[in-house]
């Protein structure tokens, strides 16, 4: 076990099989890199829920991100209870651009900046 | 016998009740309610029954015991605000970006023509190009395309791209150029044509496009071209990324629009000021010409239009005609106004220079009887109209422990500051002054120079210290004191600066740093505030001389602010004044007293 000083800063995202939800993982690393945060995904067990929480407290920056099997995401902080996380995607109405938003919010909590509104880049489809 | 003196003002309507046995005045309970319709009409009923209802459930009485009611014989003051803006940016033929992405990718300047990428194949060998991202395309194809070319020997100087993917395209291509990204308006981006663009290091600002001599060295202009592009090169000051697009008929205009002149006509003389003047001018042209007797804008301005909406509202509401109602004094601001810039890419905003104009007029009296009858009616309580306003509050205003005579008061409205001064407690005529400028023009100073459309959000600004959310458990507020919470805070307001209303937290819905918005805030009510205060005194002082006056004491709803009066108090004490906030009856603060006067005159001298 590394201890805690060997952690290199990132968002953690935890998840049961990174295989299964890969297009959920890629939006979520497009938000946070778009950002500029570091983040690491790894295997964990549990429910989406818990899988946030032991993302968040294990994570130096405290922001951790879970992944249920069943796509369900969810964003949260290293205080904040499981009941309360900050964001949270149910798992049928999750698309792209909404998982680039919860890697965005998660990039923005580390960075101290303001999150970014819901429907924002909802225009940005529009054809040339 | 129980007695209530009722205060309409323009904002809201308070009520003193005591219980009077001719000699002795024993105060029960005060009561207040939003003022319905305008001052001195019967619209204003509703209002006062309110605020007496409030009063007497306050003291535990039935508004039927109460015998007799003094209303205030009010100066009607009708003031309003507009705005003016005297420049404006025009963008022709879409020649810039200057929006400030939080996320543009790469760094440095880039120099090209402009190209949509699905036609980068057909570019040849050697050629310089900005590359033009549409929405639809994906960053990963973007990346792929644009390391083909360059592979192929195309020198890719940039890219402008529409979605916010700057970073992720950044990463995946092969060299280092800078990309301007999360412009709306991509379509619009002219093709073909060379452009620049330029992104800055994280944390600097852009150094060639933000310089015109850096503009003309990037497209070869000429002395005369070079003088045409300042306007633009200004726009970019402070950006950390930006496009600038060279187009054959391409023009980025600051125009000054005709602002319309204002007449003041005065007892000493007529003067002619130009609104583009700023305010400056426009108060010394007022101070020339006092005491006002009218004044007249030109026709088909905002000024125009102000003046006339000002008359017209004061002839409604006393039945006279508009043409004998004049205007009695101008208070001007000069202010920033946020516009979209016309012809701008990327929904940009420009501080636009404006002058904020606030007018007022003062008839000689008010249809009070109207509305007193119509209480009488509606109540069947017997209502008297008692004396003039400035004597009332004079009384009132006696009553904040400590006081006395002589005494000068500033009345800080909604709609006019006001001010009085009385020599003796029994002086019939005190010297009194009704200036425009309120709490209404600096809700709208901070709402134009913020660019926030809510009233109710200004009103806000203005009324609320601001925070600034640190973490989810944490806010600092604007004194820099840190304060924790126990439940975690709303992440919509997380890294916001907020208005901290009654425990709770309202988000300001704009871009702006703590520092701007209390900035902005301080200097509205320091071009209001400070500005009438001052100006209020110097015409009841005594031979017109501040220095003249020992004791202020602020009554009215602005009053209550929680930085008016130490800002007032600040200015005043170079004056060597004494500036308190009053405290009616040592109980009810700056509010209610010319109820409470109207309660105290009714006593029977012995």
């Amino acid at each position: 076990m590394r201890t805690y000083e060997e952690i290199k800063p990132a968002v953690f995202i935890y998840t049961v099989n990174p295989d299964l939800v890969f297009p959920v993982i890629k939006g979520i690393q497009e938000g946070l890199e778009e950002e500029g945060v570091p983040c690491e995904v790894k295997v964990a067990s549990g429910d989406a829920a818990s899988l946030a929480i032991q993302a968040a407290r294990e994570s130096r920056l405290g922001i951790g991100i879970g992944i249920g099997a069943d796509r369900t995401c969810i964003l949260q902080h290293r205080r904040l209870q499981m009941n309360t996380p900050v964001y949270c995607i149910q798992p049928d109405i999750g698309s792209r651009e909404r998982y680039r938003l919860i890697g965005s919010h998660a990039a923005r909590l580390v960075k101290n900046l303001p999150l970014k509104e819901e429907d924002r880049g909802a225009r940005s489809s529009g054809s040339y | 016998m129980l007695v209530a003196g009722v205060d309409i003002g323009n904002n809201t309507t308070e009520v003193a009740l005591a219980e009077s046995n001719g000699r002795d005045i024993y105060f029960l309970a005060s009561g207040m309610a939003a003022t319905t319709g305008i001052k001195g009409t019967p619209a204003n009923v509703t209002g006062v029954k309110l605020a007496l209802l409030d009063a007497a459930k306050k003291a535990s009485v039935r508004i039927e015991d109460i015998k007799l009611i003094r209303l205030n014989e009010a100066t009607p003051v009708i003031a309003d605000v507009a705005m003016e803006a005297i420049t404006e940016t025009i963008i022709t033929e879409s020649t810039m970006i200057g929006h400030n992405p939080s996320t543009p990718g790469g760094e440095g300047l880039g120099v090209g023509k402009t190209v949509p990428i699905f036609k980068l194949g057909e570019v040849a060998k050697g050629n310089r190009v900005i590359v033009i991202i549409p929405g639809n395309i994906d960053y990963e194809a973007a990346a792929r395309s644009i390391n083909e070319s360059m592979d192929r020997g195309i020198d890719v100087q940039g890219a402008i791209v529409q979605k916010d993917d700057g970073v992720l395209i950044s990463n995946r291509i092969k060299r280092i150029i800078p990309i301007v990204d999360e412009v709306e308006l991509i379509e619009k981006v002219p093709l073909d044509m060379l452009a620049a663009v330029e992104v800055a290091e994280p944390g600097h600002t852009i150094k060639t496009l933000s310089n015109p001599f850096g503009i003309a060295t990037v497209f070869g202009l000429n002395p005369e071209e070079t003088k045409n592009v300042v306007p633009m090169a200004r726009a970019l000051i402070g950006n950390r990324s930006a496009v600038v697009i060279r187009t054959p008929a391409g023009d980025v205009q600051e125009r000054r629009i005709p602002a319309g002149k204002l007449t003041l006509i005065g007892r000493n003389g007529k003067v002619m000021v130009d609104i583009e003047e700023g305010a400056a001018s426009i108060a010394s042209a007022v101070e020339q010409v006092w005491p006002l007797e009218d004044a007249e804008g030109t026709p088909g301005t905002n000024v125009g239009g102000l003046l006339a909406r000002v008359k017209e509202t004061m002839a409604e509401v006393t039945g006279q005609d508009p043409s004998s109602i004049h205007i009695q004094d101008i208070l001007a601001a000069d202010t920033l106004v946020q516009q979209k810039v016309k012809g701008g890419l990327a929904e940009e905003f420009f501080s636009e220079d404006a002058v904020a104009l606030a007018a007022m007029v003062k008839s000689s009296r008010l249809p009070m009887e109207k509305v007193a009858r119509e209480i009488e009616n509606e109540l069947g309580i017997r209502v008297e109209i008692a004396g003039v306003e400035a004597n009332m509050a004079a009384l009132g205003a006696l009553t904040t422990p400590g006081a006395s005579t002589p005494l000068a008061i500033l009345d800080l409205g909604g709609g006019s500051s006001d001010a009085a001064f009385i020599a003796n407690a029994g002086q019939r005529e005190i010297k009194t002054v009704h200036l425009a400028g309120a709490g209404e023009m600096v809700n709208i100073l901070i709402a134009t120079e913020l660019g926030i459309s809510e009233k109710a959000i200004a009103e806000d600004i203005k009324c609320y210290p601001l925070a600034k959310v640190e973490s989810l458990f944490s806010i600092r507020m604007e004194d820099g004191t840190v304060r924790f919470f126990e439940e975690p805070l709303d992440p919509k307001v997380f890294a916001r600066v907020v208005i901290l209303k009654h425990g709770s937290l309202i988000p300001i819905p704009i871009e702006a740093s703590l520092e701007k918005v209390r900035m902005v805030r301080r200097e509205a009510k320091r071009k209001v505030f400070v500005n009438n205060a001052l100006r209020a005194l110097s015409k009841v002082a005594p031979a017109g001389n501040v220095r003249m006056i020992d004791f202020v004491v602020l009554v009215g709803g602005s009053a209550l602010d929680f930085e008016v009066p130490e800002m007032i108090s600040e200015e005043l004490a170079g004056y060597g004044v004494v500036v308190g906030r009053a405290n009616i009856r040592g109980t009810d603060g700056p509010r209610n007293a010319v109820a409470t006067g109207l309660v105290l005159s009714g006593r029977e001298w012995p």
